[in-house]
């Protein structure tokens, strides 16, 4: 089906458990808004992680950082709250509805209710569907592997669960939405090492066969110099020379597999700062020329 | 970490390894109880989610997931035991065997909303843990217990879990969504007006099919009620008693260090005993040799030596004010894969050196 505001794209970034992540996301966040795009970077949960980053307060509606390049915190909790108001549209009735001890303490735990309000509102601009979200980009620093699939589930499970009614019907334009490759871009982050490596071939086969399209992948923290091993072999009686040996040869049999098991991928360079907002500026210069546009 | 600060440690009924994703929560735990088992503790690690060389690493490659297996090839004053977590059989076990009524047993365990809930976001996985270390807490076979949880985004979810899924299941919710209510004085009346309000609303959010099947969920959800409750006391209990110890591992960067700050803060204000902090891959070893001759080398060298030293700085920034209250260790990149039960070995050797 054709979607109201085509225009605006999402890019959902996944990946292992401390590959950097969050580094990534907000480093392709910050190449779109310097190339003109308006953009939200949006993290999930109820605790931001970029605040610590960029040393200001990150809530749910959007946190400028520089032009055209915002941050927002989306909670499960929120977002249900956002779409219950608009869908009811009587604040006073929704306030009674989240005041509710009861219906607080089931929303809390309920199954699928808030996974599927997120995606809902990751979607929602796209849909055009509760308040306006005038970005041209979403990037969305998503769960790592396991909780990611899982929220990619919720609104599949709920579609299939549920066949007439709102609920079912919003379930099912938000899977529509998440499985266009035009409107949504997956991107896999990883290390060149072996764990993270694995974990990244076999989520590549898990999100192609849950959105229905190949996931990007970013090889992260690579070690990058003029020095090739052979030159260094000469030296390789100093302790130095073959510890640069031994990291690039480990580096090079990861990245290789990598390259065997899932094709091609974009590697971003080890960068030797430890101040996240460094990093992430430095990562989105080496990124610039490596992205796409959608 | 002192001779001192390990008997401290391990004189723990349970040790529990917390940290976002990602960190080497597992590794760390199975090396904390190789290095218990070394100083004589019969000790059992609890681990969820392991790679396929820890799996091998502690003999758990064949076996069937909540068996407790005795790690093969060991040579230890004390011995080592592993147990992998497969939360989901747990939780359908937990829901059969604690049920008061088999068939509405069976009838949760196939509502389609039950199965949303035992995925991985839910913090079922979270709560199946902490069942199966009650069930084990007061096993004589073993000394100490080390937990590692689930992966989550934050430590935290792993705490609040518990009392989530509690809440989930409590009487008054499963009364409420099912319509069962006294309808006597004028205040109940009035609750059940905001009721029937409130539940209208949902209705026209969801449809009623959604509706329908969230009333076969709270209704089959009655018979296991009590069971969940009591079970959630009792793993509180546990969580804070004084023979539970936590232990924090991090990553190491300038956030990752803020966010474990953070949670230490959580941890002592909810009543928590927290002492030591690990952080993992925190410097490179033997990073200080002697400057190479030649000049590019060199110049490479100053790189890696400036970056080191620059980390060098933010860890005794933070070490500094973490050690007022709590000791802090740090493991080097050991940049190496996990093989067997020696690198196990190798890194309880670290946690020694360190």
């Amino acid at each position: 089906m054709q979607f109201p505001n085509e225009n605006q794209k999402i890019t959902l970034v996944t990946g292992k458990g401390g590959v950097g992540k969050s580094a990534v996301a907000a480093a392709l966040a910050e190449v779109y808004a310097r190339q003109g795009l308006r953009t939200l970077l949006v993290e999930l949960g109820e605790r931001s992680y970029y605040q610590y980053i960029y040393e200001m307060p990150i809530r749910y509606e959007p946190t400028r950082v520089f032009d055209r390049f915002y941050i927002s915190l989306w909670s499960g909790e929120s977002a249900l709250r956002e779409y219950v108001y608009y869908l009811i549209r009587v604040r006073k009735l929704v306030d009674l509805f989240f005041e509710n001890k009861i219906m607080r303490t089931f929303i809390r735990a309920a199954p699928a209710l808030k996974e599927l309000a997120v995606l809902g509102k990751i979607t929602s601009g796209i849909r055009a569907w509760g308040p306006e979200l005038e970005f041209d980009r979403i990037v969305v620093d998503a769960f790592s592997t396991g909780h990611f699939l899982a929220l990619l589930q919720a609104p599949a499970g709920i579609a299939d669960l549920i066949e007439s009614g709102p609920m079912g019907e919003q379930s099912r334009r938000i899977c529509e939405v998440l499985n266009r490759a035009d409107l949504a871009q997956y991107y896999i982050v990883t290390l060149p090492e072996e764990l993270p490596v694995a974990e990244a071939i076999e989520l590549k086969a898990a999100l192609k066969a849950r959105v229905g399209m190949e996931p990007k992948l970013i090889c992260n923290r690579v070690y990058e110099t003029a020095l090739t091993t052979s030159w260094l072999e000469r030296y390789s009686d100093q302790p130095f020379a073959e510890f640069l040996i031994n990291t690039m040869k480990a580096q090079g049999h990861e990245t290789a597999q990598l390259k065997q098991a899932a094709g091609s991928f974009t590697t971003l360079p080890l960068i030797f700062n430890d101040r996240g907002r460094i990093v992430i500026e430095r990562l989105s210069q080496a990124l610039e020329s490596k992205v796409e546009r959608l | 970490m002192t001779e001192a600060l390990f008997d401290r440690l391990f004189n723990n009924k349970i040790l529990i390894c917390v940290g976002s994703g990602g960190v080497g929560k597992t590794t760390m735990s199975a090396s904390l109880a190789v290095a218990a088992a070394k100083r004589g503790k019969r000790v059992l690690v609890m681990t969820i989610d392991p790679s396929k060389r820890l799996k091998t690493a502690l003999g758990l490659e064949d076996k069937s997931e909540s068996t407790i297996t005795r790690v093969p090839n060991q040579q230890y004053a004390g011995e080592l035991f592993a147990l992998l977590l497969d939360a989901e059989s747990i939780f359908r076990e937990f829901v059969t065997s604690s049920s008061s009524d088999p068939t509405l047993a069976d009838r949760l365990l196939k509502n389609r909303l039950y199965k949303q809930l035992s995925t991985t976001l839910s913090g079922s996985q979270e709560f199946t843990s902490l069942l199966q270390l009650s069930k084990i807490a007061t096993d004589e076979r073993f000394d100490l217990i080390i937990l590692d949880t689930p992966p989550a985004q934050h430590a935290v979810d792993f705490l609040e879990a518990p009392e989530k899924i509690n809440a989930l299941f409590q009487d008054k919710i499963v009364r409420w969504f099912i319509g069962e209510e006294t309808h006597g004085g004028i205040i109940q009346r009035m609750i059940s007006t905001g009721t029937r309000t409130v539940l209208s609303a949902l209705e026209r959010m969801t449809g009623s099919q959604f509706m329908r099947e969230l009333n076969d969920f709270f209704a089959s959800v009655r018979s296991v009620q009590a069971k969940i409750s009591q079970k959630t006391q009792a793993v509180e209990a546990l969580l804070h008693a004084k023979t539970t110890a936590f232990l924090l591992v991090t990553g190491f960067d300038s956030a990752k260090l803020k966010e474990a700050e953070e949670l230490n803060t959580y941890l002592r204000s909810s009543g928590f005993s927290l002492d030591v902090v690990i952080i993992n891959r925190a410097f490179v070893q033997n990073i200080e040799m002697t400057e190479p001759q030649d000049e590019a080398l060199a110049s490479e060298y100053q790189r890696w030596r400036d970056y080191h030293a620059g980390r060098e700085k933010l860890y005794l920034e933070y070490a500094e004010k973490w050690r007022q209250n709590l000791t802090v260790v740090r493991i080097p990149d050991l940049n190496r894969e996990l093989s067997g039960l020696p690198s196990l070995e190798g890194v309880a050797d670290e946690l020694a050196k360190a």
